[in-house]
């Protein structure tokens, strides 16, 4: 199915389970190295920097092989779009199967390419039923990349894709469907997170347990977008050429305004508890978002006062928090984790950096980075 | 977590008894809300801040300012007040914050103070029309403020308003677009102002005075001096390639030290900074020898140099990963 060995999966998870127990100083530094010398992977992910000047010279490299292979040829664009697609799914499989490539920057822009070029070649032409082809085609096609590759970035574009399809293949049959299509997203978005959550418990997913962790989080904005007032409102009258003057409601615009504050919140809700940062993170986000809706329609406050008033509540809410929970009340609490994201980079990698130092005499070992500046802006302790 | 993974491990004895029962209480240990609090704080504080700026800025002209200028004042005095109240006073080492509030009060302290300067100028011309004055005061008060409390972001602060100071706006974004480059007192004030800030970072750490501040220093200033040379580059067409020599010299100094530091960030923006410069001279050189035959010769570099770059840096990557110790 994949195309790594499950060896190197599934010692890369222990090895990333460990390096979590270790940072909060669950165990201690011998152990650590020797788990890490027990299962070591060779799987190569590198630094986060590396990984984006990688990514960036892949990109480079793309783009002129593009601009290359087209001054020579001069083909079709139909042909050509599909040769440069194969060209780079047959760069990554070589790539990957000699180097180990797991999101080193290289893989991953040579994936998106050759999913990009392969959907790009049925955009070119015109013919009937073409949009729903596309999208129908790029759903196939990012489920192979994401199977294939175990690649969360295909898995979610491959989510939003088959959005599009539903959506496209509804609006299509009648009216009283185009007034639904956003209930159905919204149950299609609701269906998605629920499988999601199943899948994730599963142990036979264990090594795409990351790729449904970020389907789950993008199916918590799209249900959030697919009952949003604005994008109903827009969406619906772009879509269906509905010319609304500026102030026009929409039918049932009361249920979406309803929707629009209630499902951040509930996120919220939901994440406080279960315990889940996600939905506690995604809900405080969507509030704001929900807040700028409400703004784009009534501008019943001065922007200063808006400012104002929302910096003084969000100023009293987090102190007030910070204050009562500065005992742990309700499984939650204000601990500083015990190392910041920062620290938690530099000292992973420098720790298997050393495992593996001694033992790449012998076999490739781990590729990781040696030390690194977590921060790649001014930083600050805020 | 993954609890029947560390049961294995147990039974594998990777780990002890003790580390296991270390982690089952670290798998129902309380969850940490701790970032999303104080970012909310912070946003908090950078609306609110906003909101009395253009409050101030809208009622100028009318007898509220007066209250509202006073209200910020008297914030941000107390903002001080209380940092001064909390804080363990000046080391040359790095002070942990006294208290969770004490670098977010500090922060909002700072915002009120600029906003109080830019009043006073704006409405009373305190420092005339003297831009280098209006600037240079707040300047002076951030640093110190940052050295004093030892807090990064204002550290930060202060280094932009000395780049404003200097003539020059360095918000991250808009660096190329907000900068007239094609002035030449402005590329030299930028070459000079980042090479003074690679300096302040070398002296912080040789003289021990908050080496933790290197960092930031040394991150400004790599990114103005590296800007300020490839603008050299790009508008001294006839000397182009003395400028290219004095950015291959800085690129191979600072691909020297992010080798003996063991800095892939600093490696990687040495790599980018220096292959946009080597691209923009072989670029020159393909394409002034002919009309299409240029457009081959270029794509054709690209795509090696690409590659080449690619294998470089993986190839470093490991060089590290073999000589990093702890």
């Amino acid at each position: 199915m994949h195309i790594y060995s499950k060896d190197d999966l599934y010692n890369k998870h222990v090895q990333n389970e460990a390096s979590e127990v270790y940072l909060h100083k669950g165990i201690a530094e011998a152990a650590y190295k020797n788990i890490l010398e027990t299962y070591s992977t060779n799987l190569y992910t590198p630094n986060y920097f590396i990984r984006i000047a990688l990514a960036v010279l892949t990109l480079v490299a793309i783009i002129f092989s593009g601009l290359l292979f087209g001054l020579i040829f001069q083909m079709a664009m139909v042909p050509t779009f599909l040769f440069f697609a194969f060209a780079n799914y047959i760069a990554l499989e070589i790539l990957v199967r000699k180097k180990w490539y797991f999101t080193a920057g290289v893989d991953n822009l040579l994936m998106f390419f050759s999913a990009v070029f392969f959907t790009g070649a049925f955009v070119v032409n015109q013919y009937p039923g073409q949009d729903l082809a596309v999208s129908g085609i790029a759903i196939v096609i990012c489920l192979y990349l994401s199977i294939r590759f175990v690649d969360a970035f295909m898995a979610t574009l491959g989510y939003l894709a088959l959005l599009v399809f539903i959506f496209l293949l509804f609006a299509k049959s009648g009216p009283i469907a185009k007034a639904a299509a956003p209930f159905l997203l919204m149950f299609v978005s609701v269906g998605f997170a629920l499988l999601m959550k199943r899948l994730i418990k599963n142990e036979k997913m264990l090594f795409y347990r990351h790729c449904c962790r970020c389907v789950l989080q993008v199916t918590l904005l799209t249900l959030y977008a697919s009952c949003n007032y604005f994008i109903v409102r827009e969406l619906s009258n772009e879509m269906f050429g509905l010319n609304l003057a500026p102030n026009d409601p929409i039918s049932l615009g009361w249920l979406f305004w309803v929707l629009t504050f209630v499902i951040p919140v509930a996120y919220v809700v939901t994440g406080v508890n279960k315990k889940d940062l996600m939905f506690i993170r995604t809900g405080l986000i969507l509030v704001a978002a929900s807040v700028f809706t409400f703004r784009y329609y009534y501008h019943i406050l001065p922007i200063e006062v808006v400012l104002l008033v929302a910096g003084v509540l969000m100023i009293a809410i987090s102190y007030a928090m910070l204050r009562y929970l500065s005992i742990s009340k309700y499984g939650f609490s204000v601990d500083k984790k015990v190392v910041s994201n920062k620290e938690r980079i530099d000292i992973k990698e420098l720790i298997i950096a050393q495992v593996s130092g001694q033992k790449t005499e012998t076999q490739a070992g781990v590729e990781f980075g040696g030390g690194s500046f977590g921060s790649g802006g001014a930083g600050g302790n805020y | 977590m993954d609890i029947r993974l560390f049961k294995k491990l147990l039974e594998q004895q990777l780990i002890s008894e003790t580390e296991f029962e270390n982690i089952k209480r670290q798998d129902t240990a309380p969850v940490s809300v701790y970032w999303e609090v104080t970012s909310v704080l912070y946003i908090g504080i950078l609306l609110l801040t906003g909101g009395l700026g253009i409050l101030v800025y809208k009622n100028i002209d009318t007898i509220g300012h007066a209250v509202i200028i006073a209200l910020i004042a008297a914030m941000s005095i107390s903002c001080f007040a209380y940092c001064y109240k909390n804080s363990k006073g000046y080391s040359n080492q790095k002070i942990e914050s006294p208290k969770v509030l004490f670098d977010y009060v500090l922060l909002f302290g700072c915002l009120l103070l600029l906003t109080f300067i830019a009043y006073l100028q704006f409405e009373y011309k305190v420092f005339g029309t003297d831009w280098g004055m209006a600037t240079f005061i707040p300047m002076v008060l951030l640093f110190f403020v940052a050295y004093y409390f030892d807090h990064l972001g204002v550290l930060s602060m202060a280094i932009t308003n000395l780049a404003a100071w200097a003539g020059f706006t360095v918000a991250p974004l808009n660096i190329v677009d907000a900068n007239d480059f094609s002035d030449k007192k402005l590329i030299y004030t930028g070459i000079i102002l980042g090479a003074g800030l690679l300096a302040l970072s070398f002296v912080s750490i040789k003289r021990h005075i908050k080496e933790h501040f290197a960092f930031t220093y040394k991150n400004f200033g790599a990114h103005i001096l590296f800007i300020s040379l490839l603008a050299g580059l790009f508008h001294f067409d006839h000397i182009y390639l003395l400028w290219f020599l004095i950015l291959a010299t800085v690129a191979f100094l600072f691909f020297k030290n992010s080798i003996a530091e063991k800095s892939f960030y600093f490696l990687v923006l040495t790599v980018l900074y220096f292959y946009i410069g080597g691209s923009y001279v072989v670029c020159r050189v393909l394409v002034s020898g002919g009309s299409t035959g240029g457009l081959y010769t270029t794509s054709i570099y690209f795509i090696a140099s690409g590659i080449g770059l690619i294998k470089t840096l993986i190839y470093y990557n490991q060089f590290l990963r073999k000589n990093a110790h702890l």
